[in-house]
């Protein structure tokens, strides 16, 4: 399983700690920054670890900022990209069981490092496979290719 | 104000609570949806929905489903819309504050009625922040309109 992480200025700091956590659980991942506490924008990082979320090169986007929101905003404007806030640890299992997640976007501010921890683990261990939600989501995908400005070149 | 509001089968009767505490606090309410606990798909309602407030027709939204994820995720797809899952008041107020959130998503299944009202209301009567939230903002649509 390939990982990728992304966050911005206030989520910097769990960003780390995940890291030094997947080295410790032998995950491989490609950290997208950003690289230190300094402000920046969370659109900057977070679509382009989406894209390549979204184009197959990792398996699971795990992005970090304040609330969780502005990384769940932009990331689901990707194509392919189904992005969810755990804002606690059973939200990880779900998001995969019923949604298919492929990014888990964490509240930094507001969630302790062990329930993320929790989350990922969660994510890791649950399956996507009910038809009802296999249907659901092949919606969303339907809704994409309908209005995508790239499929109309 | 007109709110739209719609749920799957799973937040079909925070639905009810919430509409009932919408039009006593003086709002104009229309419902996209689902109409009994019967089973159906959260992308047919979130889809329907956000057209409507992409389009104009209401300010804002409210989407509900059980845990809030795949009415978040669904809603986001749409250009223009700022979905936003919120399960506490303070996330609530930084859905206006941080992201001029215009559709409010809630995991029917992770909050009681009381704290989801109070929850709309917050959302409803926080301001939003501007400035380096607005630049933000400004880049997603650049990603919107990349896709």
């Amino acid at each position: 399983m390939r990982v990728i992480l992304a966050s911005d200025h206030r989520g910097y700091g769990m960003k780390e700690e995940i890291k030094k956590w997947l080295k410790e659980k032998d995950i491989e991942f490609f950290d997208e920054g950003c690289f230190s506490e300094e402000s920046c924008d969370y659109p900057d990082y977070s679509i382009k670890a989406a894209e390549k979320v979204s184009k197959g090169e990792f398996d699971l986007g795990l992005f970090f900022c304040h609330t969780g929101q502005g990384m769940v905003i932009s990331a689901n404007k990707v194509k392919g990209v189904r992005a969810a806030l755990v804002f606690k640890s059973e939200i990880g299992k779900l998001s995969k069981e019923h949604n298919n997640a492929n990014v888990l976007c964490f509240p930094a501010g507001y969630i302790d490092l062990d329930e993320v921890k929790s989350a990922i683990l969660g994510w890791i261990e649950a399956e996507f496979k009910e038809e009802r939600h296999k249907r659901r989501i092949e919606k969303i995908k339907k809704y994409e290719e309908i209005t995508s400005n790239k499929a109309k070149g | 104000m007109r709110i739209a509001i719609g749920s799957d089968h799973a937040g079909f009767d925070l639905k009810e609570e919430l509409k009932k505490f919408l039009e006593k606090e003086g709002y104009e309410v229309k419902d996209f949806g689902c109409y009994s606990k019967d089973s159906v798909d959260y992308p047919d309602i979130a889809l329907l929905l956000c057209e409507a407030v992409r389009k104009g027709e209401c300010e804002k939204g409210i989407l509900l489903d059980g845990t809030g994820g795949g009415m978040t995720m669904t809603a986001n797809k749409i250009k223009g819309i700022r979905a936003v899952c919120v399960y506490n008041e303070m996330t609530a107020r930084y859905a206006s504050e941080h992201d001029d959130c215009n559709v409010l998503c809630i995991g029917a299944k992770m909050v009681g009625d009381l704290l989801a009202k109070e929850m709309v209301k917050l959302w409803l009567t926080t301001p939003f922040g501007g400035g380096r939230h607005e630049r933000r903002l400004n880049k997603v649509k650049r990603i919107e309109e990349m896709y």
